[in-house]
């Protein structure tokens, strides 16, 4: 899996959002969200740009690939 | 996004699990074949497979998003994986017949190992999804 920083947690809070809020909108689980999060899960395209589209922040804000 | 819908496992009673008991019932196979040659019963070697309902059963109602998809895929791939390279040995060690000296022994190995390896690939499945899904280490 690639590494990478992710600091969805930042604009996630920015937003007031809950994990669960946020995995309701883009339609996928709490733990999800968690291990994204963490860095331990890739999202796909699809999903990441689901998740920047709610929090409002550029993917690559939000996933930062070294 | 908004127009996506996505399922939810099907929900299962853990308790389920104890169906693989039934795979116990294998051994009588021992019993028919010294009284009447019957080899059926070996079959029911397969059924240990139903202990993956326990591991199914604790994954009801998980809403099936992408994450679960590809660790679905990924238990599969691990578990058909290795069911096809203990498929290939039981098919190599079958052949022995220094090893299985008549066709009757190379039919009871055959029904034991494929029921155990049809257990061991339905089991691995569930459990491998399972650990994947629920694991807190990177992925």
């Amino acid at each position: 899996m690639a590494e990478f920083i992710c600091n969805l947690k930042k604009y996630r809070l920015m937003k007031e959002l809950t994990q669960d809020q946020l995995a309701q909108l883009v339609g996928v689980r709490r733990e999800t969200i968690m291990r994204l999060e963490k860095g331990q899960y890739n999202p796909s395209l699809k999903l990441a740009i689901d998740i920047s589209r709610v929090v409002e922040a550029a993917i690559e804000d939000i996933f930062v690939f070294e | 996004m908004k127009g996506d819908k996505l399922m939810t496992t099907r929900r299962i009673n853990p308790k389920l699990g104890l169906l693989g008991v039934l795979g116990f019932f294998g051994f009588f196979g021992i019993w028919t074949y010294k009284a009447d040659g019957t080899v059926f019963p070996f079959i029911f070697f397969a059924f240990f497979g139903f202990f993956g309902f326990f591991f199914e059963g604790k994954m009801s109602s998980t809403l099936m998003d992408e994450r679960y998809r590809e660790n679905k895929q990924r238990a599969e791939l691990v578990s058909y994986r290795m069911g096809m390279r203990l498929a290939f040995l039981t098919l190599i060690t079958s052949s022995w017949s220094w090893l299985l000296p008549s066709s009757e022994m190379t039919l009871i190995f055959l029904t034991i190992s494929l029921s155990l390896i049809f257990a061991l690939v339905v089991f691995l499945s569930e459990y491998l999804l399972y650990c994947y899904d629920s694991s807190d280490s990177g992925e």
